[in-house]
């Protein structure tokens, strides 16, 4: 479903994204983890077209973002980690202008709107203007606004910080029928709590290179740790082995 | 007492450092291609200047040559100008504290520090001053030194007449303009919004009858003193005490130009007296309520809406569209009017054009239209106001379009729309109020002056195309100087970039009004010599303009569209 071939982002002296190999394939959960400035953020805005690569390729579903970047954005969702709304807009208001730049009838999915704000507990928020919200609700709009159209892959970037112990299980129960449907589905997070029953795979960046990839048990080198510690241990071999400038 | 003023003191200058701190970052991280884009940027204002340098002093040596009446025409030129100077101070100083008072994020930040109120409304003030007239200070310098040269006074006088009579203006145009943002606020604060609404309505109407009252029934002595103060404020005839600060400026000048340098001093100081104590009165007034007020803005909610059936005759007409097209405009319908501060800019325009408009109808009060060289001056001068009316409209109003925008660009740039169909959405969007005050101008002059029917369908299509020019070369240069993190109109064409709309704006009306004087020209000659027609003239004239209005489109589209592609860091 994703394939990133080569990628590299560069920001006038700093290479945030370094040669990122990386393929997804669909019912798939992905974790990409990693510490703050380890470019998650940056490779989660190239896919979704925010940022254009310095070099390397793109595809989603097969197609390539830089040559067909509207065909390519059909097949995802994304939620970023601050989401940005039209402040005086309603959330309903927003999640239908959202749907009606995909093509989609506004009356038919009114009622999806509602089942998904049910679901996260924002039904009666929809009807105030975004100014007034919180993050947590901005972040359940932006969610509902990429789950809404079902797309092949959906990516996510630190969906669970703003959130409480019941929209956390909400959200992961949703992810697990997407992906059960055979879509993929990508989280990008510096923590690695509560990914260890919930991802199938997991990368590892450290200064935009992926220094490690495989499920929870294989990305610490013994299968008795958990993804926390495993995760620990893999970034402290990396910056013992890392070249020294 | 000492360790309050003391520890004001440091906060004010901790809260400047930071900005000059961040103004030198600034400077630091430019790169060679932006020197280069700084250079051209200087060179272009250069020949604006200089434009405007010359056109003054031709005006000058003009109005000075007519017999008799040189001197005095000279002065109601200067009392108009200055008014308009003071009155577009004013208003945007006043538009500019409302974004930076009350809207600037690093506000709740700023708040929270051990830093006394009052300090951060000093500094705040500061910027509000700086922020609003910039602009227009940069615009008066040229006039100002062809006024000087016109005058041949020295150097010294220069820099007097700048210090002692342009800088006071500038300073009491900003007070009033931060005190009226205060006063409406600090209104909002104690008086619930109907009220409010409701006793402003009140006043206009006790105010319009108290006129009406005054000027009918002008015979008593009271009234014969109001009579005489309005017409003192109306007509500027004022005695050598005046206060007005435009009167006061007009006549500093004016000294210099008789060489009366007697009145100078006293004009001066009241000048400085007056702009001393406006400053004073104005942080006094800061101090005691602009805190309440910023505190008062945080905890409104905004209501709950509810779908009317004035929202769902909007639907109905934007469902005749493509369905990206129709969620952009009602997605800007809807932002625009739930945005108060657009309004009060849309409405300084309005009410500027209906002023326009009434004074044109009675324009044959003063002229003789039905001599063909008045038809023809003042058919090309409605055209020209027109076009440069549309040039400070849109760098005004169009330019900031992309930046409102805001950090919600994000979620465009991830969704399937094509980035050309958002830019001519907005073409379109702001094109249509653009024209229709721009039109209406023109065409209500064209019937008044009773204008021939093929200089009627000209001057249509020539201020349609300048209309559909200068938008799109303000909504381009808003493209390729977005700021998406600012929230305020404004702010966003307050930025160099939006100066640098404006220059280039002024300069494509004045290519257009060049072109557009040809056929008029021709036409004159043809109506009031007899000549015959000049067809080839004509036709030549009418394929350059719409070539020039097709390709001032179509170049700048494209370059806005460059810029929407580039990297989006929020």
């Amino acid at each position: 479903m994703l394939r990133l071939e080569n990628l590299i982002k560069d920001f006038e002296h700093i290479r945030a994204v370094d040669t990122l190999n990386l393929h997804v394939r669909p019912g798939e959960i992905f974790g990409l983890l990693g510490p703050s400035a380890s470019g998650k953020t940056t490779t989660l805005r190239l896919i979704a077209g925010i940022l254009r690569p310095t070099y390397g390729r793109i595809f989603i579903d097969g197609i390539d973002l830089i040559q067909k970047p509207r065909h390519a954005k059909w097949r995802f969702g994304y939620v970023p980690d601050q989401p940005f709304f039209y402040e005086r807009l309603t959330g309903r208001e927003f999640i239908e202008f959202h749907t009606q730049l995909y093509h989609l009838d506004r009356k038919n999915i009114a009622p999806k709107i509602d089942e998904l704000a049910g679901q996260f507990g924002i039904r009666d928020a929809l009807k105030e203007r975004i100014e007034s919200y919180s993050r947590s609700q901005r972040q359940k709009i932006s969610l509902i606004c990429a789950l809404i159209r079902k797309p092949g892959l959906i990516l996510l970037d630190e969906p669970f910080g703003n959130f409480d112990a019941a929209s956390v299980r909400v959200l992961k129960d949703l992810l697990g029928e997407v992906a059960a449907s055979q879509s993929a589905v990508v989280i990008a997070t510096h923590s690695p709590s509560g990914l260890q029953d919930f991802c199938h795979r997991v990368g590892v960046l450290l200064r935009g290179r992926l220094i490690a990839e495989g499920t929870p048990g294989e990305i610490g080198g013994s299968p008795a740790d958990d993804l926390e510690s495993a995760y620990v241990k893999c970034l402290a071999h990396a910056e013992a082995e890392w070249p020294k400038a | 007492m000492a360790e309050s003023l003391r520890q004001s003191l440091w906060a004010l200058l901790l809260l400047l450092d930071l900005r000059f701190g961040s103004l030198w970052a600034r400077l630091r991280a430019l790169r060679w291609h932006h020197i280069l884009r700084v250079l051209f940027l200087i060179s272009l204002a250069a020949i604006v200047f200089f434009g405007i340098y010359r056109a003054e002093l031709f005006i000058l040596t003009y109005l000075m040559g007519i017999p008799e009446l040189g001197k005095l025409v000279i002065a109601r030129f200067f009392e108009i100008a200055f008014l308009l100077l003071f009155l577009a101070l004013i208003a945007s100083s006043a538009f500019t504290a409302l974004a930076v008072l009350y809207r600037d994020k690093e506000l709740r930040f700023l708040f929270s520090l051990p830093i006394p109120e009052g300090v951060i409304f000093t500094v705040k003030f500061f910027e509000v001053l700086i922020y609003s007239s910039w602009t227009l200070i940069l615009f008066a310098a040229p006039f100002l030194m062809a006024y000087v040269a016109f005058a041949k006074v020295n150097w010294f006088t220069f820099w007097a007449l700048f210090y002692g009579l342009l800088l006071p203006l500038t300073l009491i145009s900003g007070c009033i303009g931060v005190a009226g943002v205060l006063l409406v606020r600090w209104l909002q604060d104690i008086m619930p919004r109907r009220r409010l609404l409701g006793g402003l309505i009140l006043t206009l109407f006790a105010a319009a009858g108290a006129v009406f009252f005054i000027f009918l029934f002008s015979a008593h002595p009271t009234r014969r003193g109001f009579v005489f103060l309005f017409a003192q404020l109306g007509d500027g005839v004022s005695s050598s005490g005046s206060l007005i600060p435009h009167q006061l400026i007009s006549q500093g000048f004016l000294s210099v130009l008789e060489s009366q340098y007697g009145d100078l001093p006293r004009i001066v100081s009241t000048l400085l007296g007056l702009c001393a104590l406006i400053i004073l009165l104005t942080l006094d007034m800061g101090k005691v309520i602009y805190y309440r007020s910023w505190q008062s803005g945080r905890v409104l909610r905004p209501p709950a809406l509810r779908q009317n059936p004035r929202r769902r005759l909007m639907d109905r007409l934007l469902s005749f569209l493509e369905p990206a097209y129709a969620a952009l405009m009602r997605k800007d319908l809807l932002d625009f009017l739930r945005h108060p501060v657009q309004w009060s800019q849309i409405l300084l325009f309005l009410a500027f054009w209906g002023i326009y408009l009434a004074s044109f109808v009675n324009l044959n009060r003063y002229f003789d239209l039905h001599s063909p060289f008045w038809q023809m001056l003042m058919f090309y001068l409605n055209f020209a106001f027109a076009t440069y009316f549309a040039a400070i409209m849109t760098s005004r109003l169009v330019f900031p379009l992309i930046s409102l925008e805001g950090r919600a660009f994000v979620t465009l740039r991830s969704t399937t729309l094509a980035l050309e169909n958002l830019l001519w959405a907005k073409l379109w969007e702001a094109l249509i109020p653009v024209f229709f005050l721009t039109g209406t101008m023109v065409i209500v002059g064209d019937i008044v002056l009773q204008v021939p029917l093929g200089l009627f369908l000209a001057s249509v299509l020539a201020i349609f195309l300048a209309s559909l020019t200068l938008t799109s070369m303000s909504l381009s240069l808003g493209a390729a100087f977005s700021r998406f993190g600012d929230r305020h109109p404004a702010q966003i064409a307050n930025t160099p970039g939006g100066a640098y709309c404006l220059f280039l704006c002024l300069t494509a009306a004045t290519l257009i009004c060049v072109i557009f004087a040809w056929p008029v020209y021709l036409h004159y000659k043809f109506t009031g010599f007899h000549v015959i027609f000049p067809l080839t003239e004509w036709i030549t004239s009418t394929i350059l303009i719409i070539a020039l209005g097709i390709l001032l489109t179509i170049f700048p589209m494209k370059i806005g569209l460059r810029a929407l592609h580039r990297d989006l860091i929020v």
